[in-house]
């Protein structure tokens, strides 16, 4: 089962955006719509929903997975997931920033962001991320900062996918290389809020999250490095379940990709700066 | 008092006398109306040097914007609104501040906007830029607003001073000219006559 979700993945990946396609949308020579996979986006639809259309492609690529192997559904899914943190963290900022309306990812295993954007209060933000089973836990009350917050999300995306790689039937080294990758991904997570937070608070908080922060990455920005995971995982595994990781990394950049264009070509922005904010995935 | 209404006015020393008094409170509304345009021109003067400044605050106001705009194509388009959800807008009062007693609508900043809640260092960075460069283009729109009303007033001063000067007092002084004329030339008559009346 294992191979054939690598087999279908592989599929995936050779229909997502290469560096040619960004440069001729970033240019303004093709538009978003006359690719095949976001054919549902309209020139006329606003920003807000050409960007909701843009994630449900990757929620869509990653339906396509998960529902080809039901075995290994769990762990498929788990990596949609990290959509639903997101959203957590986005209608955290609202509810305590207490004005405008986010736009929240369209996805919702869990709890969806319907449900998620009626809650008013953040003591009802976590109520509900607890008891629809989306968070194992909720943050410490003494956290006095949003910061502390909305990393203890993240670290509960990450444990939360080691938790689904426990419970798929995945053959012993896919399990192995998934979980160090999760491991990896927990050090990227740690990495990218040591920006904002003290050393001490980002381990207490993965502490609080049930995670141990092991060691800081060195080198380039979190989502190079998470590329670069990809990339290795994509080279040793090409016919088991690390590679629909390797493949969710390139589709999550793909869907950050189309949303910046789009966004950056509606600000008015020019192709070069539009271009030097991609994450480029192929040469 | 019409100036046309100034011909038809009966010759006599108390005419005379009013027609004196109106000149003179003519030719000191002048002087006091000229200096005000001067005071004035003065202020609108001083206020050209603060919008020779809007090039510079636009110049910024874009810089600002384009990095803003960086950001929010980094962060993505729901994380940047998410983000923008956690600022508090800047409060601001349109209010009619006198200059050289010309009322302007001025914008007066109450509050700043408040950032406490973020946590990002370079979030926080380009909200001040963002802050510091439309406040300085507030300045600037201040400063234009008070050279608009001020320039209408100066308009409408140079209107009543012109009006004095070509119409009012030449008229005012027409008719001074022409009540001493037939004043004197009744006087005149009148001592003829009274030294006819001796003489016989």
């Amino acid at each position: 089962m294992e191979a054939y979700v690598a087999v279908r993945a592989h599929g995936l990946k050779s229909r997502l955006l290469k560096r040619p396609d960004y440069e001729a949308l970033a240019r303004g020579e093709r538009e978003v719509y006359e690719y095949k996979d976001y054919s549902s986006i309209a020139a006329r639809d606003p920003l807000e929903v050409k960007v909701e259309k843009v994630h449900r492609v990757y929620v869509s690529r990653i339906s396509l997975l998960a529902e080809s192997a039901p075995e290994l559904s769990e762990y498929l899914w788990a990596l949609a997931d990290k959509l639903e943190f997101e959203n957590l963290k986005l209608q955290l900022r609202r509810v305590l920033g207490g004005g405008g309306r986010p736009i929240l990812y369209p996805y919702g295993r869990h709890v969806g962001p319907v449900r998620l954007s009626e809650a008013t209060e953040e003591k009802e933000l976590w109520e509900l991320a607890l008891s629809s089973g989306l968070l194992e836990r909720v943050p410490k009350r003494e956290w006095g900062s949003l910061a502390e917050r909305e990393a203890f999300v993240d670290f509960a995306y990450v444990k939360h996918l080691a938790s689904a790689v426990q419970r798929v039937p995945a053959s012993g080294e896919s399990r192995r290389a998934l979980l160090e990758a999760a491991a990896e991904l927990c050090s990227l997570v740690a990495a990218s809020w040591s920006r904002h937070l003290s050393p001490e608070a980002v381990a207490s908080v993965a502490r609080a999250a049930g995670l141990e922060v092991k060691r800081p990455p060195r080198g380039g920005s979190p989502e190079e490095r998470l590329l670069r995971l990809a990339r290795r995982l994509e080279l040793r595994y090409p016919a088991s379940l690390p590679y629909a990781f390797a493949f969710d990394v390139y589709a999550t950049a793909e869907a950050r990709n189309v949303e910046r264009v789009i966004v950056g070509r509606s600000l008015g922005m020019g192709s070069s700066e539009i271009l030097a904010s991609l994450l480029l995935t192929s040469p | 008092m019409a100036v046309s209404g100034l011909a038809f006015l009966p010759p006599s020393r108390g005419t005379l006398s009013l027609l004196k008094r109106m000149l003179e409170l003519a030719e000191r509304g002048k002087r006091v109306l000229e200096m005000q345009r001067e005071i004035l021109t003065k202020e609108a003067l001083s206020l050209l040097e603060r919008v020779k400044g809007r090039r510079e605050a636009e110049g910024r106001f874009v810089e600002a914007l384009r990095r803003v705009n960086e950001l929010r194509l980094r962060l993505g388009e729901p994380g940047f609104r998410a983000l923008s959800c956690l600022s508090r807008p800047p409060s601001v009062l349109l209010l009619p501040v006198s200059f050289q007693g010309v009322p302007c609508p001025q914008i007066r900043v109450s509050a700043p906007p408040d950032t406490s809640l973020h946590y990002d260092a370079e979030v926080l960075e380009r909200i001040g830029e963002l802050w510091g460069a439309l406040a300085a283009l507030i300045e600037v729109a201040n400063a234009e607003a008070a050279i608009r009303c001020i320039s209408e007033q100066l308009v409408r001063l140079s209107q009543i001073i012109n009006s004095l000067d070509r119409n009012v007092i030449p008229a005012l002084e027409d008719a001074i000219r022409r009540v001493e004329e037939r004043v004197a030339a009744r006087e005149l008559e009148e001592h003829v006559r009274a030294r006819r009346l001796r003489g016989a």
